[in-house]
C-alpha cells in the first residue's frame, strides 16, 4: 500500500509527508503526486488527517518530516510565499469579511495575489457572470444566502487563476441544485483551464465524479487511484445475502471464516468480500443464508473494506 | 506596498460599517476627560459641618465664622449637647463636627489655652486630611494673631516668613493633574481591547486563515492591522488635547511635536498588549476581559491618581514595568513644566525599552500561534 504512486506531468509532488501533534502523528509518511489537470477528492472520516495534509500542502502548517514540492521546482517550506501564489484555497467555514460588500472582498482579495487592478476588475466581471452573482455585488457578503456566499468565496479563491485549488469541504450545506452547479463549474475549470483540484468531501456521489480519488484513515494514505481501479479490487468479489433469517446470526457466523476479507451489514442485507483465492469457498459459506448475490461495489463499499481491512491489521488476532 | 495598502484599506472598510466602534473611539475619550476632569477633585470644599458652642462667646462665634470664610467649612447646624453631635455625624448629615470649649472666650482673654475640639468623620482619608489641615491652619492662624497682638508686635513683622508659589499649576487645580494622565488611561482602555478583538475576530471567523493561504507576509498582516489603530490613537490623543486646552484650559507648555512623537510610542506599546493578548485569547469575550485585567493596573499603578511616591515598595517596584508610568511622567513634563525631551530622557528611554520589547514578544508570539 505504501509504493509511491508517480504520474507524468504531475503538478506537485508528496513524498513521505508526516506531521506530528506531540506524540499524535496526524498525518504518516503520505506519499502521492497531484496529477495536472485533474480533480482529486481526498476521502476519510473526520478526525483522519484530511485536513492537516492540505494545511501542509497550502503552505498553513510546517510539516514534521517528508517534502512537497511543485510548480516547477518551488518547496512549500523554502518558498512559502511563492508558493501560495501558485494556489487558491477555499475552506469549509465560510471565510471572506462579512462586513465588506461582495465587491469589496473580492478586490481585496485579488490585489493581495497581486492581481493588476484593470485585470481584477475584468476577472470580477466575468466570475461575477459565470457564478451568477452579479447582481450582488454591491451588497454586504453577511446578508447572502449559503449557496451564494460559497459562490462569492470561490470567486475570491480564483481571481488569481491558481494552478491548484484546494476545496475543503466546499458544499456542506449547500442545496443539490447549488452542488451540481458549483461542480459543474470545478470540472468546466480542470478541463478548460487545466487547473488542478483538490477537494475533501463526504458526499460519495460527488467522490465517484472525481478524476482520481485518495483515501486516507489514521493519518495513513490507504487507497489511490481512479473510482474504476479502485472498485476493480474488489469486483467479482463482493457478495450480497438478502438473509431468510436473523442478519447479526448470520453475520457472526461467517465473519471469522478464512475464505473471506471482511463482511458486514447494509441495512439488513448481509455482504461478504471473498478472497480472491476463495471465491468458491465463500459462495458454499453464504449459501445457507440465503442466495449470494454478486454484487456490484460501490465507493463506499471499497472504502468500508479498505477500512476494516486496515483495523483488522491493526489488531492481530 | 499595494497589499499593505489593500490591508489597511480594509481595516478602514469594516471600521466605517461599525458604527459602535467608531462612536466608542469619539466618545470615551470626551466622556472620559468629562467626567475625570470635571468629577475628580482632590480640593473638598463645603464640608458639612455641625457646631456644639458651649461658650457662646464673641470669641466662639469669630472662631466659627473664620472656618465659614475658607469656604471649606459649611455650618449646617448648631446642637446642644455632645451626643447630639455624635449622632448627627453618624446619620451623615455632616461629616465635622466643631466642639468650642465653655470657657474658650474667658481663657483667651486671660491668656490660658482656650480649648476646641474638630471631630472629622476620617473614613474618606482624602476629606479628613483637609480638613485637618485647613482646621489647624485657621487655628494657627487665630493663635499667632493673638500672640503678637499680647506681644505688641505687628501682624507683618512674623519670625519666619515663609512664601509659598504653586508653579505650574499655581490654582491647585486637580484638573490640571489628572487630565495630561488621562491621556494615557484613554488610550489603553480603547486600544488594547480594540486591536485585540480586531484579530480575534479574524481568527474566529476563518477570515485570519484565509488571508494566510495567500502570498501576504506576516509582517505585513501585523503592520497592516497596526496602522488603522495608530491613526485611531493619534485621533484620541487629539480630541483629549483640545478638550484640555479648550474646555480646562491647560496650555500645552512644552512642544506639540515631542508630545506626538511620545505618544506614538505609547500607542506601538498598548497596540504590542492588545496583538499580545490576541495571541492567547481564542474568542472575543476572553479579549475583553483580558484587556481589563491589563486595564487596572495601569490606572492604578501609573501615578495617574495614586501617587506613586506614597507606595509601599513593592507596589512602587510594580510601577516600573508599568509603561504608562512613563508615558504620564513624560506628558506631564511637557504639558505642565514645558520640559524639553532631552530633560526627560529618562522616562523616554525606559518606555522605548517597553515598547520594542512588548512588540518583540508579541510578533514573536504570533508567529508561532500562526503555526
Amino acid at each position: 500500500m505504501s509504493d509511491v504512486r508517480v504520474e507524468e506531468g504531475s503538478l506537485v509532488e508528496v513524498r513521505g509527508l508526516t506531521r506530528r501533534f506531540g506524540s499524535f502523528v496526524a498525518v504518516d509518511q503520505v506519499d502521492f503526486d497531484l496529477p495536472r489537470g485533474k480533480v482529486l477528492g481526498f476521502l476519510g472520516p473526520n478526525g483522519s488527517g484530511k485536513s492537516t495534509t492540505i494545511r501542509m500542502l497550502a503552505g498553513l502548517l510546517a510539516p514534521s518530516a517528508g517534502s512537497v514540492r511543485g510548480f516547477g521546482g518551488l518547496d512549500v517550506v523554502k518558498d512559502t510565499d511563492r508558493w501560495k501564489t501558485h494556489l487558491g484555497y477555499m475552506s469549509q467555514k465560510f471565510s471572506l469579511y462579512l462586513d465588506l460588500t461582495v465587491q469589496e472582498n473580492l478586490r481585496f482579495f485579488g490585489t493581495v495575489y497581486g492581481v493588476e487592478t484593470k485585470t481584477l476588475d475584468e476577472r470580477i466581471a466575468a466570475l461575477a457572470e459565470r457564478l451568477r452573482f452579479q447582481r450582488t455585488l454591491s451588497e454586504l457578503t453577511g446578508s447572502l444566502a449559503t449557496g451564494l456566499k460559497q459562490r462569492v468565496a470561490l470567486a475570491a479563491a480564483l481571481l488569481h487563476e491558481p494552478e491548484l485549488l484546494f476545496l475543503d469541504e466546499p458544499t456542506g450545506g449547500v442545496d443539490p441544485k447549488g452542488r451540481r452547479l458549483f461542480w459543474d463549474l470545478i470540472y468546466e475549470l480542470a478541463a478548460d483551464q487545466g487547473m488542478t483540484v483538490l477537494v475533501t468531501t463526504h458526499y460519495m456521489d460527488e467522490a465517484e465524479q472525481c478524476d482520481r480519488l485518495a483515501f486516507i484513515l489514521n493519518g495513513s494514505l490507504i487507497a489511490f487511484g481512479t473510482a474504476p481501479e479502485l472498485k476493480q479490487a474488489l469486483h467479482g468479489r463482493l457478495f450480497e445475502v438478502a438473509t431468510s433469517g436473523d442478519p447479526f446470526l448470520a453475520l457472526a457466523a461467517v465473519r471469522d471464516d478464512p475464505s473471506l476479507e471482511d463482511a458486514y451489514l447494509f441495512g439488513v442485507r448481509l455482504r461478504a468480500v471473498a478472497r480472491p483465492q476463495a471465491i468458491d469457498a465463500a459462495r458454499r459459506l453464504l449459501q445457507p443464508f440465503g442466495s449470494p448475490e454478486p454484487s456490484e461495489p460501490s465507493l463506499e463499499d471499497v472504502f468500508v473494506s479498505l477500512a476494516r481491512l486496515r483495523a483488522k491489521k491493526a489488531v492481530p488476532a | 506596498m499595494k497589499t499593505l495598502i489593500a490591508l489597511t484599506w480594509k481595516e478602514f472598510l469594516q471600521l466605517k460599517r461599525d458604527r459602535l466602534t467608531i462612536r466608542m473611539i469619539l466618545m470615551i475619550p470626551i466622556l472620559q476627560t468629562f467626567i475625570f476632569g470635571y468629577a475628580i477633585n482632590y480640593d473638598v470644599k463645603h464640608l458639612k459641618t455641625v457646631v456644639y458652642d458651649e461658650s457662646r462667646s464673641t470669641e466662639s462665634r469669630e472662631l466659627v465664622a473664620k472656618m465659614t470664610a475658607s469656604e471649606y467649612f459649611d455650618v449646617v447646624g448648631s446642637v446642644g449637647s455632645l451626643k447630639e453631635l455624635g449622632d448627627t455625624i453618624d446619620a451623615a448629615r455632616a461629616s465635622v463636627g466643631l466642639v468650642i470649649d465653655r470657657e474658650f472666650g474667658k481663657d483667651l482673654h486671660r491668656g490660658a489655652p482656650a480649648h476646641a475640639f474638630l471631630i472629622v468623620n476620617a473614613s474618606d482619608t482624602t476629606t479628613a486630611s483637609q480638613a485637618m489641615a485647613i482646621g489647624s491652619g485657621i487655628a494657627n492662624g487665630l493663635s499667632i494673631r493673638t500672640l503678637v497682638q499680647r506681644a505688641g508686635w505687628k501682624e507683618k513683622e512674623l519670625p519666619v516668613d515663609l512664601r509659598i508659589r504653586a508653579w505650574y499649576n499655581p490654582d491647585l487645580k486637580t484638573a490640571t493633574f489628572i487630565i495630561p494622565g488621562l491621556i494615557a488611561i484613554i488610550l489603553t482602555f480603547t486600544l488594547i481591547q480594540f486591536t485585540a478583538i480586531a484579530i480575534v475576530r479574524e481568527r474566529e471567523r476563518g477570515t485570519l486563515e484565509q488571508l494566510q493561504v495567500t502570498p501576504v507576509t506576516r509582517t505585513q498582516l501585523i503592520i497592516g492591522k497596526i496602522i488603522p489603530f495608530v491613526l485611531i490613537g493619534f485621533v484620541q490623543l487629539t480630541i483629549t488635547l483640545l478638550l484640555m486646552r479648550f474646555l480646562f484650559g491647560i496650555r500645552i507648555q512644552g512642544s506639540v511635536t515631542a508630545l506626538y512623537f511620545v505618544g506614538g510610542l505609547f500607542i506601538a506599546a498598548v497596540l504590542g498588549l492588545g496583538m499580545f493578548i490576541s495571541t492567547v485569547a481564542e474568542t472575543q469575550m476572553q479579549a475583553m476581559q483580558m484587556s481589563t485585567f491589563f486595564l487596572l493596573p495601569f490606572v492604578f499603578l501609573s501615578g495617574y491618581v495614586f501617587p506613586i511616591d506614597g507606595m509601599p515598595p513593592l507596589f512602587r517596584y510594580l510601577t516600573f514595568i508599568i509603561p504608562a508610568n512613563y508615558f504620564i511622567q513624560v506628558v506631564r513634563g511637557i504639558v505642565l513644566r514645558g520640559a524639553t525631551l532631552a530633560a526627560l530622557w529618562r522616562p523616554i528611554a525606559l518606555l522605548t525599552f517597553f515598547t520594542v520589547a512588548i512588540i518583540a514578544l508579541a510578533v514573536a508570539r504570533f508567529q508561532k500561534t500562526a503555526d
